[in-house]
């Protein structure tokens, strides 16, 4: 895995086909839900971000969401690279993860296969690069 | 150069933690050898199935390997002195490759709720993945090796006792089995199980899918304790350290934190789980955390959870986990009704006094509260009243007769018992008082016993703020004496109990307390007892100073340090 970059796994939440993050992994360990949290509520939640959720619902989650497409999921990413310093972002959904999952028998494999896989969201401030987030988000 | 054997780490191999021992790691012929040298009378023997078969149909009980020869595997741990204790998953096992499935019938990985696949590490991060137990394949294989071990057992006439092991882990919502699924596999049986006729009618989802786990679980339980059922003791909830979900992704990074794998320790102990390292390396575990594991399960949980009731006595001899709370609820069952987490009683407990609480499985139990009556410490027993029937409803009375203080969610109460209730309050001309704490209360005396009913219904509906401000001024009407210490953030505290011997008269009882820097930084704790306590003594005492003053102690604890006090406690 790239020393700097996070891995986030995403399931689909209902049958409106939401998207919510189950997990996502720092270097350090599993990110904690309050940081996660606090951008959630920055620039997803009320109603002008398109969403009926309110702070209160989301303390007894475990998952953050909904995200209404793959697209705010990315948009999400990108503000946690920001806020976390990292350059990348590979999110998985739940067959992405699981297949490398079994194609790995231990975690040296299981650490490539994330490195090299899902949907990469990249953090331009610190790669350098002006890219097409940069531009739409900021 | 050396000109011996390179040492390797095979002792971690061989003895994973808490006496665990895998006979097939080793060869048959240092099994006696090993084994007496490790301390403790007991040792643990999980039953690894792959090993016995590679197909699910043939089994090597010594007939190839003699590693598989479990009569020899008794007889050497007489000859060395131990107890031999058998543990027989009744699922998935994570300490093995493919959770313990004979390799040929590991073909359906299983998921957990949120679809995603187990994820284990072992020691040496290999990653141990967990298949399906709702494939019928692997049912009736299960079944075989079940029946084939209870005949082995019995002809060979073994003697050592067998208790089955459920394997889990534990996350926010409390212990999660392996044998939870929702993979294909499990959604193809499911399918089955909703057309059965008793299920055509129910509608909710998450109940039906929860009856079928339920009943799968019965069904692995039920064959293996009939199968070895001359040996067989009962089950044990297990959680594995470090194989969540959460945990195997923190992994990925790190080899996990000690202060979390500590303090999950903790919760299980008051939630009735019993506690394994198996999957953690030494490495982890070769600081606080051994130490914890040491003293809270091999030297004190072993003795409470293993040994057979006749020898009770001779449980004195050991220290007890203390607890002034215990809280009676079927465990593993489906919420159909309102649980004491969800009105705020465990959070409350956790936060103001931390591991002083055990949550009891009402079922296991029976809730027969003798030997509460026989104690000499008054608990606070909170007990569902629909959980209550006649002779657990007689048993209840009784304990409060004899100055037992009680706490009785009294919704959905059988009619009869409250009319017995009531009559037994008039009868008798109780004191009985009504008070509205945020709900409407009603407490009964009689002596020192005490007795208080409500609705969790209601309490269930208020905010966290007001369920922790009704158990506040709930509990401050019972009488218990204790030392408390205030929560420290990365500091870890347990207390344990055990009868003042001969040479202690003067106390009525020897309190332990053990306290844990699971941080990476410097703590000190200060500490005032109160009259009723003495420090008795300071030990096992790793990087730690400390201060004495007259009733009061200041404890400066570096990174991993650890020490035990002994207090003695006059009534």
């Amino acid at each position: 895995m790239n020393e700097l970059g996070l891995i986030g796994v995403y399931s689909s939440l209902n049958e409106k086909q939401d998207f919510c993050l189950l997990h996502v992994l720092h270097k350090t360990g599993p990110i904690d839900w309050e940081v996660m949290r606090g951008i959630y509520n920055e620039h997803f939640l009320g109603k002008d971000a398109g969403s009926e959720v309110t702070v209160s619902d989301m303390q007894d989650q475990h998952f953050i969401g909904p995200f209404i497409d793959v697209a705010q999921l990315e948009k999400f990413g990108f503000h946690l690279c920001q806020q976390m310093n990292c350059q990348d972002m590979h999110l998985f959904s739940i067959a992405e993860y699981n297949s490398i999952f079994e194609r790995s028998q231990d975690l040296t494999t299981f650490k490539e296969g994330l490195s090299k896989g899902g949907l990469v969201v990249i953090n331009n401030d610190k790669s350098g690069k002006k890219g097409y987030f940069a531009k739409l988000f900021q | 150069m050396t000109l011996t054997t390179p040492m390797t780490s095979d002792e971690d191999h061989i003895f994973p933690g808490e006496n665990w021992f895998f006979y097939w790691k080793i060869s048959s012929s240092l099994w006696k050898t090993r084994m007496s040298e490790i301390p403790g009378s007991k040792l643990f023997v999980p039953i690894n199935w792959s090993f016995h078969s590679e197909n699910g149909e043939m089994f090597d009980f010594s007939h190839q390997k003699p590693e598989t020869d479990l009569k020899r595997l008794e007889e050497c741990a007489q000859g060395a002195g131990k107890e031999l204790i058998f543990l027989m998953p009744t699922g998935p096992a994570p300490y093995l490759p493919n959770a313990g499935l004979p390799y040929l019938l590991a073909r359906n990985l299983s998921v957990d709720r949120d679809g995603l696949c187990y994820g284990i590490l072992n020691a040496d991060n290999k990653i141990h993945k967990v298949y399906s137990y709702f494939d019928q394949r692997v049912y009736k294989a299960y079944r075989r090796f079940c029946t084939y071990l209870g005949t082995y057992f019995s002809q060979n006439q073994m003697t050592s006792k067998i208790w089955g092991i459920e394997c889990g882990y534990l996350d926010a919502q409390g212990f999660v089995s392996f044998l939870e699924d929702r993979s294909p596999v499990f959604q193809e049986g499911f399918a089955q199980f909703k057309q059965l006729p008793e299920n055509l009618e129910k509608n909710n989802l998450e109940e039906q899918v929860w009856d079928f786990t339920k009943n799968m679980r019965e069904l692995y339980t039920t064959t293996a304790s009939h199968a070895l059922q001359n040996s067989w003791q009962g089950v044990v909830r297990t959680a594995f350290l470090g194989t969540s979900n959460r945990d195997f992704l923190e992994r990925i990074t790190n080899d996990g934190r000690v202060s979390k794998f500590a303090r999950d320790t903790l919760t299980m102990i008051c939630n009735h789980i019993y506690p394994s390292s198996a999957l953690l390396s030494m490495r982890t575990k070769k600081g606080v955390l051994g130490k914890i594991l040491d003293d809270l399960v091999n030297n004190t949980l072993v003795h409470a959870e293993f040994s057979e009731k006749k020898y009770e006595a001779s449980l004195d001899a050991h220290y007890r986990v203390l607890n002034f709370f215990e809280v009676y609820e079927a465990l593993e069952e489906y919420g159909q009704y309102e649980s004491w987490n969800d009105i705020g009683l465990i959070n409350f407990l956790s936060e103001k006094y931390p591991w002083l609480y055990k949550v009891c499985d009402s079922r296991v139990a029976q809730l027969n509260f003798q030997s509460q009556v026989e104690e000499e410490r008054t608990k606070i027993t909170f007990v569902h009243g629909h959980e209550l029937d006649k002779s657990s409803f007689l048993s209840l009375l009784k304990l409060f007769m004899s100055g037992g203080q009680i706490i009785i969610d009294s919704c959905n109460m059988d009619v009869a018992l409250k009319q017995k209730l009531e009559a037994f309050i008039l009868e008798n001309s109780l004191n009985r008082e009504k008070v509205n704490l945020h709900i409407q209360v009603e407490s009964v005396t009689l002596g020192e016993g005490k007795m208080i009913l409500f609705e969790a219904p209601k309490l269930a509906r208020l905010s966290l703020e007001k369920k922790n401000n009704f158990w506040e001024k709930i509990l401050i009407n019972f009488n218990f004496q204790h030392l408390l210490l205030p929560r420290t953030e990365g500091i870890e505290f347990f207390w344990r109990t055990k009868s003042a011997s001969g040479l202690d008269l003067r106390f009525t009882e020897i309190r332990r307390l053990g306290i844990y820097n699971t941080s990476s930084y410097k703590k000190v704790i200060k500490m005032e007892f109160p009259t009723q306590f003495a420090l008795m003594k300071l030990l096992d005492q790793t990087n730690v100073k400390y201060q004495t003053f007259p009733q009061g102690i200041e404890i400066e604890l570096m990174p991993e340090g650890s020490i035990s006090l002994d207090f003695g406690h006059y009534q």
